[in-house]
């Protein structure tokens, strides 16, 4: 807490102001809150979303921010996920207006990449919220064509409509599984033929497997490359030590805070075993 | 506005402003929740157990959801005495949180090391001693399921300080109420109890437990009923003042284990869902003794169980 103590502040308020398939096996909420007097959330981070007002299901389930816009003195916060259980079934059937509730934003969010630096993102899946919004976040800084984003999903039905975004000069590769769109085969592949990417700012967050992929694929090559990763949570802000994945700190293998010293982390922070998932 | 007295004594110096504490495992060394309140606001704050050296805990998975509870298997991650002492009391004592610092150990020695080094620390109010770890040097049962090694265990830490020492009780044990007997004659100054219920879960499809260390514990909601029983068993067995645990998530939750004899409670599980929930217990707790004209300590022991 910074300046005067406001006093104690917990679970956030806001409201459904707009949900649906966006795509197929895709979801999007957009969360309205009344008063933001906060300063913004920074892409990579994430929010807790209480899905029950009982005790079943207990926890919170965590949410990567997708974008975020103030509006007047409030803002609206996008997510998007998939219905995997009995958390998002609740929350893909609340009604618009429904007043819901959550903690955020947490966790340690992305480095912005230096001003000229080639980006490349690499997105896979449910992980192109956290990507989507650092996208957004460059454009609204004139620097969208820096941009080269690698998005794969199995079909070609799957993926978040980016033509409906505003992201001027932001090349997108897109990758199926089945050649439905785009080309057919894994991102990595794309990357394995760019050989050395030395000097690019990489971003990545998608399935561990893939993240994994390029981690060892990138290793030896001279370039910043930070992995927006996941994990089972409890609490979601530091207190539980149950998303804690291994690293390597000064050579000595310890666990760390997916929420907290994460869910960002730079691949130099990083081991092969770090890419636990879910 | 009348003033109630929140204030409950459990003996031996530890006389705490309310009835409401954090439950250690769930609370960190402070920091966090800091972010969200006051945390001196609390009766105490129990913080994560400490072991001479830092333990990194177990691998992942350490958590799962289950029927109105999670199993975790955390694994006792620390950050050792010496990172505790030099790094976590400052804090603590710096927003001036009363403090209850508990222990960890895999032997006697460790946990008297442990106790010994943290008596002579400035800002902390108590101990609590954590006997579900395995005892690693008798084959691994935790010394908290017989009476025999929770006793001498307790007795030996007795001589360690003149701190007030609170044990934490393990409920996977076969008779709570002798350990509970057993302890409080060795020099236990109070009981807390629960600690978690050790639980399992497993993947269908992988056919393997979802947790990297086979069995967690549970806590939450669902272990609430056991945990209140275990509360008046073990009142009716032991003198000493008693905190209860286990599954806490309203006042009336936190009132129920006052009435079955506990003179204060710890809160874990539910601060995960809302970092407010001690402070709502606490006023819940205010507005009920308002309403029944009692002060905190009225309220202890105050179940009418007939022939109970």
């Amino acid at each position: 807490m910074c300046g005067d103590d406001p006093g104690p502040s917990g679970l956030r308020s806001g409201r459904v102001s707009e949900s649906g398939a966006i795509a197929r096996d895709l979801l999007r909420m957009v969360v309205s809150v009344e008063k933001w007097s906060d300063p913004p959330p920074i892409p990579g981070q994430f929010l807790m979303m209480r899905v029950s007002e009982r005790t079943d299901p207990l926890l919170s389930r965590p949410f990567s921010i997708g974008g975020f816009e103030r509006k007047g003195d409030g803002a609206a916060i996008e997510i998007l996920y998939r219905e995997v259980g009995v958390g998002t079934a609740a929350m893909a059937r609340w009604p618009i207006g429904q007043e819901i509730h959550f903690l955020g934003p947490l966790g340690r969010g992305f480095d912005f990449p230096p001003e000229g630096s080639r980006v490349l993102l690499f997105a896979g899946g449910i992980g192109i919220p956290p990507l989507l919004f650092l996208a957004r976040e460059m454009a609204a800084r004139g620097r969208c064509g820096e941009l080269t984003l690698l998005y794969s999903e199995p079909r070609h039905d799957r993926f978040y409509p980016l033509e409906s975004c505003f992201l001027p000069g932001m090349e997108t590769f897109f990758c199926t599984r089945d050649g439905s769109r785009g080309r057919k085969g894994r991102v990595t592949e794309w990357l394995r033929e760019q050989g050395d990417v030395s000097g690019t700012s990489l971003f990545s967050c998608g399935p561990t497997a893939m993240m994994r992929d390029i981690f060892i694929m990138v290793s030896g090559m001279e370039l910043t490359a930070q992995y927006s990763l996941e994990s089972r949570m409890a609490c979601g802000f530091g207190v539980c030590m149950g998303c804690a994945i291994p690293v390597l700190v000064k050579g000595e293998a310890t666990y760390v805070r997916v929420c907290t010293e994460g869910p960002v982390f730079d691949g130099r922070e990083l081991t092969e075993g770090s890419f636990v998932g879910i | 506005m009348e003033e109630i007295d929140l204030t409950v004594d459990l003996g031996r110096g530890l006389r705490l402003a309310n009835p409401v504490m954090s439950a250690s495992g769930t609370f960190g060394y402070g920091e966090e929740a800091s972010r969200y309140f006051d945390i001196s606001r609390l009766g105490a704050v129990v913080v994560k157990g400490i072991s001479a050296e830092p333990r990194p805990g177990n691998p992942p998975p350490r958590l799962v959801e289950t029927p109105s509870g999670m199993l975790n298997s955390i694994g006792l991650q620390n950050v050792g005495l010496e990172r505790f002492i030099s790094e976590k009391m400052p804090f603590l004592r710096s927003v001036g949180a009363r403090v209850i610092v508990n222990v960890l150990g895999g032997s006697v020695e460790e946990y008297a090391l442990v106790c010994e080094r943290l008596s002579g620390v400035d800002g902390i109010a108590a101990l609590e001693i954590n006997i579900s770890c395995p005892n690693v040097r008798e084959g691994g049962e935790a010394f908290g399921m017989k009476p025999g090694p929770a006793a001498e265990l307790v007795k030996v830490l007795r001589t360690t300080t003149d701190m007030h020492m609170m044990v934490k009780l393990s409920p996977n044990c076969g008779d709570i109420a002798g350990v509970a007997r057993a302890v409080e004659e060795a020099g236990a100054d109070s009981l807390s109890l629960i600690n978690a219920i050790t639980g399992m879960e497993i993947d269908l499809q992988s056919r393997k437990p979802v947790l990297g260390n086979i069995v967690g514990g549970l806590s939450g909601p669902a272990i609430r009923p056991v945990a209140l029983r275990m509360v008046h068993q073990v009142r009716q067995a032991v003198a000493i003042p008693l905190v209860g645990i286990g599954g806490i998530s309203e006042g009336r939750h936190a009132l129920q284990f006052m009435m079955a004899g506990a003179c204060a409670v710890q809160v874990g599980t539910a601060f995960f869902s809302d970092p407010l929930v001690h402070l709502r217990i606490i006023d819940q707790i205010r507005q009920f003794l308002l309403q029944s004209g009692e002060n905190a300590r009225d309220l202890v022991g105050s179940l009418d169980a007939g022939n109970g």
